[in-house]
């Protein structure tokens, strides 16, 4: 028993010049200018190990290379190609759309890791004997530090990108935030980040990619 | 970008910056992505034992911040079940499943697994 895992929905009717999961032969399904690249699997679980994600990483970053993807999520599979193309029709609208969105652009991930440990200052400021008051205190210092940073780094940022999608950090008062940033801006933004990075004394500011647009795809159509 | 995005030298520099894509990378693909619907290959007690990795791979991390000047930040809308915030085409645009979050404690985490490699954990599988 076998099921089909899909790495990508693509407007390239081409399969990438690499191979799957485990290495299994990549095919490609669909028409009109929106496809599915899958792979055969047995239908039973798998280890989830770093080789196997960058082994989907690996198709989904070919096909960016050749056209525009929408990366599908580690892990998704169709039971057979009826279930597949059923998929592409239903949902046909939403991953034009989606398709439309990202055409041109690639997923730069920032993050900005806030240096010194404001939870050390907050016991003076609260009296020992009050060990909450004091946790209180260091929480509230946290995240006005971040949505400082936060807030002074994403609008230059988010003047060289289309987008931006924010994941929220609710323990170490980090900033995490993906941005979808046209190819062709992509040095520049990487200079801004550069450039941010030296200028904010109190936080190391790092960016990864260019990734696929994992954080700019169209959700299940019926959230 | 003739030679695969994803292997940029620049970006993906060996030591710490390898650590951070890895971090990325899991953040991307365990909570971006399409969804569909059906059956899910990967089993969750499998996921849930990355992020176990995930937790160790950072504890561990910490004791080379300092050398690294880097800080490495494990929290992301997964690990701690928050939603994904989308500021440019509506939150209601993108999914964000909270793939067995619910399941995974990161305070169960024991110091023994912390010793291990990161991400393959000694723990058994459920």
């Amino acid at each position: 028993m076998t099921v089909l895992y899909v790495y990508g929905i693509s407007d390239s009717p081409n399969a990438p010049p690499v191979l799957g999961l485990r290495d299994a032969a990549l095919s490609v399904s669909g028409r009109g200018g929106l496809f599915a690249v899958w792979s055969e699997q047995e239908d039973s679980p798998f280890d989830a190990d770093e080789t196997a994600l960058w082994e989907h990483e690996r198709v989904v970053e070919a096909l960016l290379e050749q056209g525009t993807v929408l990366p599908m999520r580690f892990g998704s599979s169709v039971p057979d190609r009826e279930a597949l193309a059923e998929l592409l029709a239903e949902r046909r609208a939403d991953f034009e759309l989606g398709l439309e969105r990202v055409r041109g652009a690639v997923e730069i991930g920032v993050r900005a890791l806030i240096r010194g440990e404001s939870s050390q200052l907050a016991p003076a400021l609260a009296g020992a004997d009050r060990p909450g008051t004091a946790y209180m205190l260091a929480r509230l210092n946290d995240e006005k530090r971040s949505a400082a940073i936060a807030a002074h780094i994403h609008e230059p940022l988010i003047a060289l990108s289309r987008a931006s999608a924010s994941r929220k950090t609710s323990l170490s008062g980090d900033v995490n935030t993906a941005y979808l940033v046209a190819r062709e801006d992509v040095g520049p933004f990487r200079a801004t980040v550069e450039k941010l990075d030296d200028a904010v004394e109190y936080a190391t500011i790092v960016c990864t990619g260019p990734w696929p647009p994992y954080s700019f795809t169209p959700g299940e159509s019926t959230r | 970008m003739s030679q695969g995005v994803g292997h940029d030298p620049t970006l993906r520099r060996p030591a710490h910056a390898r650590e951070v894509a890895l971090v990325d990378l899991i953040d991307r693909l365990l909570d971006g992505g399409v969804v569909i619907h059906g059956d899910i290959t990967l089993a969750v007690a499998d996921v849930d034992l990355l992020y176990v990795g995930l937790r160790a791979l950072v504890a561990s991390v910490n004791t080379i911040e300092e050398k690294m000047g880097v800080r490495l930040s494990a929290h992301s809308a997964v690990l701690d079940n928050d939603r994904l915030d989308v500021d440019a085409f509506g939150s209601d645009s993108f999914g964000s499943d909270s793939l067995g979050a619910d399941a995974f404690d990161a305070d169960a985490l024991d110091s023994d697994a912390l010793d291990s490699d990161p991400f393959r954990p000694d723990a058994p599988r459920r």
